[in-house]
């Protein structure tokens, strides 16, 4: 071989090297972008709150939702049907020409109970698949109690959960300890239901409810009565803001068709 | 001799002794018969009142025991007015019901999960799963699980009425008997939170403050004297505002931002950089900002505002400037402009933009018709009030009724012309006369509301059960008025409450001849007063002596409307109410042969209108138009003869000659002009408490303070009807006629006349009372023979009932004759003691009484007939047979107010036609009730018709084919071609009746299987797409050629007939040749704008048909353009967008435009068919433009900061502001210690905050990592990082220093405190350093901070004979417990 040659062979050798090279760090650069964001994921192996909270929100918004649609309750019992949802009666007469009975005098109060019994069995299960999780990544987690302690509670425009569980996980010599976690959702489920209240009361007490005055002095609401035969009123409360539609049933000073 | 005299003496003694006893025995026998009339009333009155007496005291018993009670004088004057029902009546139908089933109990829980409420006994055991308790919700004892009260939820503060005792206080809450009103923790007052007024309890006040994170009474307060919502609302003033100016890259430029001043030292970290009222834009500042930039409105204000060049609100729009900038200082609303005044609240409308919602204007976009003058401005105060269809101007929130007939009484609503109209009966003023209710069936009563300058309306109940009531309240300084209207109960039902009872009715029936008077005047005082009711009186006495048929009842003043489909028994049994049956009376008379004596107005038509008006009064009942004004469909009423039970018509000759036909026929019975709503009628409110006033005591204001057992008892005042002394007026009545044949059934005819009216005595009183008073002439002089020939007279003419056919002047006569025949005969005998040997003309004119009273016998004189006119009211029928088109009327009629449409709802549809069937279109419709009214016809076999092509959805250039459509139609290109398959046809045709319709590419069998048009309607239109037959099963078109397609269309009508065993048949053809460039849907250029720092940006475009694609910085030809884009063209690539082509474009400068234009077929590309490709001779262009500027995050709190707390950490609002982008405002996320990103609370705008530490969350003392992440709408990316720690401080302040100098006391602590002391111990405590530095600094023993000190050098006057023990607290809390940090004592330490 002469000299030209082995200075082709050094180039191409050269070149294969960049190649080999160029080639991991694209390999490298492109599996970062494929990186998948999952909470608990590879690299956040004791991120308890990330998936933790991702679970609360997750429920609780799925739950607000259905409970805003239908009176307040996820599991409405003394619902009326209509246009395919069962929707809680606040305030109810089953005699006829009779004011109504505040069904839920304690709305709101009955509305967090419902939504911690709902949470309740759910976090718990997400905290379990947390914990298989974690643990076949090498980590061990241990709970101070089997089910954790859920506090639910309704603000203006948004909805807190608390939850009350000691936490400790452990990897590689490494322990870190959890104990309270705060999640908070918006949600104008307590504005909506206060008005809820506020119309079962107002047909308790008058038969009625204003609601055009109401939507003038608060314009982010707008209320709607709809007369299902005369007997039972669907009330449709419109968060403006939001979008978001609470119905209520209220059968007060019910009128039978007809005779 | 002697003894022949003697026994003549003795026989004639004997005669004269017999004469005697049988002139006793026949006055006897007349007295008695009369008396005994007056003792049996009396005798019966009394048995009666005591059983009555005991019946109302026996609450509870069974009314139907009243009922059975068997008195024949009793239930013939009930008979005569209380409308005779064959099934319900009034009250003891309502006490009825109640007896019946068991009475009125509460339910604790129903098994259906309600909770308290009231069933019947009877239902308990079926109903109820929790306890039955004895009662109703307002009996129950206060400490009862159902009790109702207010409950309180201390935690929200909210109060709840009508709640029950159990299941507040089982959650919890705490439960009072009392109204909600006069609770104090439930009583409304204004809560001012950080930035609203909401109207609200303190409890809930409360709490809100505690969820914003404020301090109630610091940041948050109550005002409990504002009572009202509006005075609350209006209110308000936020914090005070002012410039926030802080420094910004370039520090010649100052920013600015108008904010509170807590606001801006958190923005800025300063306190020293805010000035409060002033503008950012006021040049003494020397920011960058410049005044009055632009104008806009505000989310959640009503005004408005300018806005400086940095994006400052400013003061409120006045076109005078200069005013409104106010030398850069903030004008307060109601020293700015004033947009109008009471009367025209838009006054300024052009020049000012002080819009106010609560008096009819708010900001909006400019309207063709509202524009600020400055015509450069894009908003002004749009006007919120309406304009009703009489031409009315309506404000923003203001309601009114609208009717769809008349309604209540005919004429003008005056109080008190309901009985004026009873009493009239001159034909001449007939117009007045014959109150009835005359709400038309089918007829609702609505609410209409201006919303926000749209009028809307929502339907009252259905059937009228609700009306809508209505207050007008003068407008200030107009002549104008403010209407506010609501649906409320038809208490239609109180109104046959009113009507008595069988127990009332027999007590009224004592009254005698007054009872019908005293039951008018009590339905006036109760029934009368009802708003709800009136008093309808029906009066066919035309002769006040003989005619009896009158009667009062209270009925509807709106009367309901039925469902005659789903409920007809309960119809049936209400109309009844006003089935009366009249008895005529027929006398066979001497001369005139048979003639009408009584109640003769009964077979009029008065007697049909008036028993129609009563009928009508009661709901849909009887002989009506429909709300549209068409006649009945059937027999609202009938008239029959209770004898036969055929249906009379035995009067020829009346106006309506078929009256007994039926209803039916009686048109001029039912008053079209009671389906023409007056303009402007409406019901005034009324207050409920009067009904209540009336109901209760209509007895004791009528009878003074007597109950009603003191006027059964006769105790009553002078004046008041009694039993007895009425029955004394019958029997001095009765006593003038003593002597009389027919005594009998005159006294009982004249002590209760209204027996007349159906229990036959009528024909006895005629009779009678036709007959002079023969009495009077009878017996006198003591001529006993003319007495016993008299008496012996008036007998035979009773006893063979002659005497009702005789004329006065006969039975004149006849008893005449027989008195002077006894006369004679006595005398006869007196005289020559024979009977008839000493004359036989006595004896002569005797026989000739006998034989003439015999002959009239035979010849049946004086025989009465009576002929029972039953009226019978029946429930309103719809008219049948309406044509086609007047089902779908519904909807279309004119109300009150001028509206010529409103929501049609199923019982105004039902009420036009039997054959209307009611459809629920949508749901959308269904919010106010409305849907669709379509013909039905049952006997209809035809399914819908196509009658004509629907032109005006047809795509231009298509044409359909010419009439006949009985096949379908055909549909062709106006250019001779055919649709190409990238083509959408839309094209449409009418029906004859409302119906549903389908298509399909092939026959079909079933309807169902087949692609739905669209919903019912008479216009049905359909969208056909060239590229997507397949959906309707149209395949194997051929390539190259014309294929022609059939659709198949099937409609089906609203009782089901279909043709789909022939459907229609619409022809077209379709040409799958390509004759044209591919056309561009859809275009993708990430936005109208791009993020700042944009260099290259993917284009998508779609395509109807695959495409080659490219595109240019300039215009060319196709095969000019230097760029390809990438385009899909298989056939699964296409979405419903069409086929996509891409590409990258580089962008050149802030705004970048490009030319793309396609051709189609790429698989023909360079192939022998290239030539038959099309391609885009225009461009299709798009405008790629950036932001421009970058998206900064301007400032961040808490920013590498350590905050130091007490022992309890506070929540922490995070601020931070953005600017630049594409308006400055953003989206901003937030991450705490790298928890996910999560969206700020408050953000949107170009100031964002978070509050941290609320709720169950709570700050730790830590440090704490926080990374913001903000994004605009041009996807502009800012991002931040800072950090910030927490810390408690539990180290109490130590005294480092203390002296006296110049009588002052001084100390200095280590750190800034606040410091106070005593002179002495508190009351009741032993140790002087017992006590704690707030205590201290209530009493005043401050130890003042001296200005310079910053809180570290304290000082007082010091008096060194006291004692001092000094305490010093630091700003955290921190102070030591139980001992001083210092005492100072004689001067020393």
């Amino acid at each position: 071989m002469d000299d030209k040659m082995k200075k082709g062979q050094v180039t191409i050798m050269i070149i294969v090297a960049i190649a080999i090279v160029a080639f991991i760090l694209i390999f490298f650069l492109l599996k970062t972008k494929i990186k998948i964001d999952l909470p608990g994921g590879s690299e956040s192996v004791f991120d308890y709150e990330s998936y933790a909270k991702k679970c609360v929100r997750d429920y609780t918004e799925e739950a607000l939702d259905l409970m805003i649609k239908q009176g307040g309750f996820l599991q409405p019992k003394n619902g009326k049907l209509f246009n395919n949802t069962n929707i809680e009666y606040l305030c109810y007469s089953k005699a006829n020409y009779e004011k109504c009975v505040n069904q839920h005098p304690l709305l709101i109060k009955e509305m967090k109970i419902e939504l911690k019994e709902y949470l309740g069995p759910k976090i718990k299960e997400c905290l379990l698949d947390m914990k298989r999780d974690f643990e076949n990544r090498n980590a061990q987690v241990l709970f101070n109690s089997e089910n954790p302690e859920i506090n639910v509670d309704f603000n203006d425009d948004r909805v807190n959960i608390e939850i009350d569980k000691e936490i400790t996980i452990k990897k590689e010599g490494e322990t870190r300890n959890y104990n309270k976690l705060n999640v908070e959702i918006q949600s104008p489920i307590y504005n909506l239901a206060t008005i809820a209240s506020e119309i079962a009361s107002q047909e308790a007490k008058y038969c009625y409810f204003e609601f055009v005055g109401f939507g003038i002095y608060y314009p982010r609401f707008s209320v709607n009565p709809y007369s299902v035969s005369g007997e039972t009123r669907i009330y449709s409360i419109r968060d403006n803001k939001t979008n978001k539609i609470m119905s209520i049933a209220i059968r007060s000073c019910a009128i039978p068709p007809g005779f | 001799m002697k003894i022949k005299a003697s026994r003549e003496r003795k026989f004639e003694a004997i005669i004269q002794i017999v004469l005697l006893i049988g002139s006793i025995i026949s006055f006897g026998y007349l007295i008695r018969d009369f008396s005994d009339n007056i003792v049996s009333a009396v005798e019966i009155s009394d048995s009666d009142v005591t059983n009555i007496q005991n019946n109302v005291r026996n609450e509870g018993q069974d009314p139907n025991q009243l009922l059975n009670l068997d008195n024949n004088f009793i239930n013939r004057m009930l008979n005569s007015f209380v409308p005779q029902a064959p099934s319900i009546n009034s009250g003891d139908f309502l006490n009825g019901i109640n007896s019946n089933t068991g009475g009125v109990k509460v339910c604790t829980k129903t098994k259906d999960n309600k909770i308290c409420q009231q069933i019947t006994g009877n239902s308990c055991q079926e109903n109820c799963e929790g306890e039955c308790l004895d009662g109703t919700l307002k009996t129950l004892p206060e400490n009862s699980v159902c009790s109702l009260g207010t409950c309180i939820d201390k935690t929200e503060g909210i109060c709840s009425s009508e709640s029950p005792k159990k299941y507040c206080e089982d959650l919890g809450g705490e439960w009072k008997h009392q109204e909600e009103d006069s609770i104090p923790e439930c009583v409304k007052g204004c809560c001012h939170l950080a930035d609203q007024p909401i109207f609200t309890t303190e409890g809930s006040c409360k709490k809100q403050a505690e969820s914003h994170g404020l301090e109630f009474g610091v940041g948050a307060d109550f005002n409990g004297e504002i009572v009202e919502e509006y005075s609350c609302l209006i209110s308000f003033e936020g914090e005070k505002e002012g410039a926030c100016v802080f420094s910004v890259d370039d520090e010649s430029k100052k920013g600015c931002k108008l904010t509170t001043k807590t606001e801006c030292e958190t923005l800025t970290e300063r306190n020293d950089n805010f000035f409060e009222d002033v503008l950012c834009s006021n040049p003494d500042l020397g920011t960058s900002c410049l005044r009055q930039n632009s104008t806009n409105c505000i989310e959640g204000l009503d005004e408005i505002y300018w806005f400086d060049s940095c994006g400052n609100k400013e003061n409120i729009y006045s076109s005078i400037t200069d005013q409104s900038w106010n030398e850069g200082k903030i004008l307060k609303n109601v020293e700015s402009c004033t947009l109008g005044e009471p009367g025209d609240w838009l006054k300024n409308q052009g020049i000012c933009g002080n819009c106010d919602r609560l008096q009819g204007s708010i900001c909006g976009n400019k309207t063709a018709e509202q524009k600020l003058d400055d015509a450069t401005q894009g908003v002004v105060c749009l006007d919120t009030s309406c304009v009703d269809d009489s031409g009315k101007r309506r404000e923003n929130g203001e309601s009114w009724c609208a009717y769809q007939s008349s309604i209540g009484l005919p004429g003008p609503d005056v109080p008190g012309l309901d009985s004026l109209r009873n009493s009239i009966t001159n034909p001449a003023l007939s117009f007045l006369a014959g109150a009835r209710a005359t709400d038309t069936p089918g007829s609702l009563h609505f609410r209409k509301f201006c919303n926000n300058g749209k009028i809307e309306i929502s339907a009252c109940d259905n059937y009228r059960n609700q009306i809508c009531v209505e207050e007008q309240t003068p407008k200030e300084e107009t002549e104008d008025y403010l209407s506010q209207a609501s649906c409320r109960l038809n208490r239609w039902q109180e109104c046959l409450a009113y009507n008595p009872g069988s127990a009332e009715a027999r007590l009224m029936g004592f009254a005698g001849k007054n009872a019908g008077n005293l039951l008018k005047a009590k339905l006036e005082l109760t029934c009368g007063l009802d708003p709800d009711c009136f008093v309808k009186t029906v009066d066919m006495i035309r002769d006040k002596e003989y005619d009896t048929f009158k009667f009062s009842y209270c009925a509807p003043r709106y009367p309901p409307g039925f469902d005659m489909k789903d409920n007809p028994d309960a119809a049936n049994q209400l109309c009844a109410q006003a089935s009366q049956q009249c008895t005529v009376v027929y006398v066979n008379m001497l001369i005139e042969g048979w003639t009408c004596k009584g109640n003769c107005e009964c077979e009029k038509p008065t007697f049909a209108k008036e028993m129609n008006d009563l009928c009508t009064s009661l709901g849909d009942c009887g002989s009506e138009v429909n709300y549209l004004g068409n006649q009945p469909g059937g027999k609202g009423y009938i008239i029959t003869t209770k004898d036969k039970k055929d249906l009379w018509s035995n009067l020829g000759g009346l106006p309506f000659g078929d009256l007994f036909g039926g209803g039916f026929g009686i048109g001029n019975l039912a008053n079209p002009l009671d389906a023409e709503p007056i303009k402007e009628e409406y019901i005034p409110l009324t207050q409920p408490e009067i009904l209540d006033k009336i109901r209760h005591s209509w007895i004791v204001e009528t009878f003074g303070s007597l109950d009603i057992s003191r006027i059964l008892s006769g105790d009553a005042d002078s004046g008041t009807p009694n039993v007895e002394t009425n029955n004394e007026k019958g029997g001095i009545s009765a006593g003038l006629i003593v002597g009389g044949t027919g005594a009998t059934a005159l006294a009982a005819a004249y002590a209760f006349p209204s027996s007349l009216a159906v229990g036959g005595g009528f024909s006895h009183a005629t009779v009678i009372g036709s007959i002079p008073n023969p009495a009077l002439a009878g017996f006198g002089g003591g001529a006993l023979g003319a007495g016993l020939g008299l008496a012996v007279t008036g007998f035979l003419i009773k006893m063979l009932g002659i005497g009702p056919g005789l004329p006065a002047a006969a039975t004149y006569a006849l008893m005449g004759t027989g008195a002077v025949a006894g006369a004679l005969v006595g005398y006869q005998y007196a005289t020559a003691g024979t009977f008839c040997a000493g004359g036989p003309l006595g004896c002569m004119l005797a026989v000739a009484v006998l034989l003439i009273i015999v002959f009239l016998k035979i010849l049946g004189i004086g025989e009465v007939k009576e002929k029972k006119i039953m009226f019978e009211c029946r429930p309103w029928v719809a008219p049948t047979g309406e044509p086609i088109g007047k089902c779908e009327q519904c909807g279309k009629d004119k109300l009150s107010d001028g509206a010529e449409s409103f929501p049609c709802n199923k019982y105004s549809c039902q009420s036009i036609a039997q054959n209307c069937k009611y459809i629920l279109e949508t749901e959308g419709t269904a919010e106010h009730g409305g849907g669709l009214c379509v013909t039905a016809d049952i006997n209809d076999v035809s399914p819908p018709r196509i009658i004509d092509v629907w032109k005006d959805v047809l795509t231009t250039g298509y044409s359909y084919s010419e009439k006949p459509y009985d096949q379908g139609f055909s549909i062709e290109k106006n250019s001779g071609g055919c649709m190409n398959q990238f083509e959408q046809l839309k094209f449409g045709f009418i029906l004859d009746e409302y119906g549903w319709c389908r298509i399909s590419g092939e026959r079909k069998e079933k309807f169902e299987e087949m692609t739905a048009i669209g919903g019912i309607s008479q216009n049905q239109s359909f969208v056909l797409s060239g590229y997507d037959l397949s959906s309707l099963s149209i395949e194997g078109l051929k390539s190259e050629e014309k294929n022609d397609i059939s659709l198949y269309v099937v409609c089906e009508d609203a009782v089901g007939k279909t043709n789909i065993d022939k459907p229609y048949i619409i022809n077209l053809c379709v040409d799958p040749k390509d004759l044209t460039a591919p056309v561009i849907n859809n275009v993708n250029s990430g936005g109208d704008v791009l993020p700042y720092n944009t260099e290259t940006q993917t284009v998508n475009v779609y395509t109807d048909e695959k495409s080659e694609c490219k595109w240019s910085y300039n215009e060319g030809v196709f095969g000019d353009l230097p760029n390809s884009m990438t385009c899909n063209i298989d056939d699964g690539d296409r979405d419903v967008r069409g086929f996509e082509c891409r590409s990258e474009v580089v962008l050149q400068g802030e705004t970048t435009s490009i030319c793309i234009k396609c051709k189609d077929h790429p698989e023909w590309q360079n192939t022998e068919n290239e030539n038959r490709r099309n391609e885009n001779s225009e461009c299709i262009k798009i405008e790629l433009k950036k932001s421009n500027s970058e998206l900064k995050i301007d400032s961040i709190y808490p920013n590498n900061v350590t905050i130091t707390t007490g022992r309890n950490i506070p929540s922490l609002t995070i601020k931070t502001s953005t600017s630049g982008g594409l308006d400055g405002n953003a989206d901003c996320f937030f991450s705490l210690d790298n928890s996910p990103n999560e969206l700020m609370f408050e953000t949107g705008t170009n100031i964002h905050k978070q509050i941290l530490g609320t709720g169950t969350s709570s700050l730790q003392e830590k440090f704490y990592s926080l990374k913001l992440r903000c994004v605009d709408k041009a996807n502009n990316v800012a991002t931040n990082t800072t950090s910030f720690e927490i810390k408690r401080d539990l180290i109490n302040p130590n005294i480092a220093r203390i002296y006296e100098n110049s009588r002052r006391l001084y100390v200095v602590t280590d750190e800034p405190s606040q410091c106070a002391f005593l002179n002495k111990p508190i009351k009741e405590r032993k140790n002087a350093c017992n006590f704690n530095v707030d205590e201290a600094l209530e009493i005043g023993n401050i130890i003042s901070i001296e200005d310079s000190s910053q809180g570290y050098l304290h000082g007082v006057e010091f008096d060194t004979k006291k004692p001092y023990y000094l305490r010093c607290k630091d700003l955290y809390g921190n102070e030591k417990t139980g001992e001083c940090d210092i005492v100072v004592k004689g001067g020393f330490v």
